[in-house]
């Protein structure tokens, strides 16, 4: 397997999202789970809506963020993991 | 940064049941124990409700179950067709396209109306687009209401009714639709009812009773529903209280509110993902524009007052 920051992840097409308030809560239709999304999360979310690589989220997000890129990345992994693992996102 | 999953909050799962049989074509007769005047009350006018024999249904497995004694499953082909099945009440074919109810296999025909008014009636609304929300509601102020949402059994028509009793107009209770529009939201009920447990029903109106063991005691409301529906200032939400010496009312972030107004919402093809679309973003709409709170008290009838308390307090800066 890639290493996750080389891949290409995008929202599966069987997610669902709703913006309320500064969060996301996403539905997944496959096994009608939710899932909730902080402002951060919600930040990810959008740019990987757009297309966005990994590394370049992590760059604006150290750069939006004013934070060590580095720690940016180990939050990054764990969030897409958990993310990947709930069929929420999918290899593009 | 966090994902926080939400897997406690899934909705019901499906659970195995026989598939209704197939069954002969026969004539129909009205439906029992209802007038058309209910059916244009609920929000179906011009819809018709029949009871008879079930067409030939092709088999096929239950696509969703509430948990408990509510199963529906989409039939293949067009026109839309939806069956749903209610244990010991009945079956009922929805066909959309042409505005028509067929009820069949009834077991109970006493309650077949009822169940149309209580469950088909919510779910065909949503099905045309409305956001129905389990719920119980009052208006603590003039155009005003709140809504108490919560699981099956939490005490949110009980809560409703107590505060009914206490002079706060309730616009019904069980299936209210909430509009979101105007930065706002509305809210109205699909039938002007209470209905409470038995428990709960001797305690608070000693004088009601349930139509057969084990079911809610019904109680219509006074007078007409509101010319125009009120305005939803507050939703509260039940649960985590279970322990709760107190009586609280905390507020619940937005996407907290959203998410229980979704798992709530009555659906009469929870499987079709338009219409499952269609409810999130409603339900975000209505989250976004009006406040949520947690509600958390013990359950003891003699607290329901610092309850009415909580939720004051909680309005003090929602109602102006």
């Amino acid at each position: 397997m890639d290493d996750l920051f080389s891949r290409r992840l995008i929202p599966s097409p069987q997610a669902l999202e709703s913006a309320v308030g500064e969060e996301t809560v996403l539905l997944h239709l496959g096994n009608d789970t939710y899932y909730g999304l902080d402002e951060v999360g919600t930040r990810i979310w959008t740019l990987l809506g757009e297309g966005a690589a990994l590394p370049a989220i992590r760059d604006r997000l150290a750069e939006e963020y004013d934070a060590d890129a580095a720690t940016i990345e180990a939050d990054m992994r764990r969030f897409l993991a958990d993310l990947l693992a709930h069929g929420i996102l999918v290899d593009a | 940064m966090t994902g926080r999953p939400l897997l406690p909050d899934r909705l019901p799962r499906l659970r195995p049941a026989a598939p209704a049989g197939d069954g002969a074509q026969g004539g129909a007769d009205r439906l029992p124990g209802r007038s058309t005047a209910d059916l244009v009350l609920a929000g179906l006018g011009g819809w018709t409700v029949t009871r008879g024999e079930a067409p030939p249904l092709p088999p096929g497995p239950w696509t969703w179950s509430d948990g408990r004694s509510t199963f529906a499953r989409r039939l293949p082909g067009e026109p839309e067709r939806i069956l749903l099945r209610t244990d010991f009440i009945g079956s009922a074919l929805v066909r959309p396209g042409d505005r028509s109810i067929l009820l069949h296999d009834l077991l109970d025909e006493g309650l077949a109306g009822q169940w149309v008014v209580d469950q088909v009636a919510p779910r065909v609304l949503s099905h045309l687009g409305d956001l129905v929300i389990h719920a119980g509601a009052a208006m603590p102020a003039d155009g005003a209401a709140i809504l108490v949402v919560g699981p099956s059994g939490r005490g949110k028509s009980t809560l409703a009714a107590f505060l009914h009793q206490q002079g706060w107009p309730a616009p019904g209770d069980d299936a209210m639709v909430v509009r979101p529009g105007g930065g706002g939201a509305t809210v109205r009920s699909v039938y002007p009812r209470l209905k409470l447990r038995q428990d709960s029903g001797s305690r608070l109106y000693p004088a009601a009773a349930a139509p057969s063991p084990g079911w809610k005691v019904s109680i219509d409301l006074p007078g007409p529903p509101p010319a125009a529906a009120p305005r939803l200032v507050a939703i509260f939400c039940l649960g985590g209280g279970e322990g709760a010496a107190g009586c609280r009312a905390e507020p619940l972030a937005a996407s907290r509110t959203c998410l229980e107004l979704v798992r709530n919402s009555y659906a009469l093809d929870p499987a079709d993902p338009g219409r499952a679309g269609l409810r999130l973003r409603q339900a975000g709409e209505v989250a976004n524009a009006v406040p949520g709170f947690r509600l958390a008290y013990p359950r003891d009838y003699a607290r329901l007052p610092e309850v009415r308390e909580a939720i004051l307090g909680a309005l003090a800066g929602v109602l102006r």
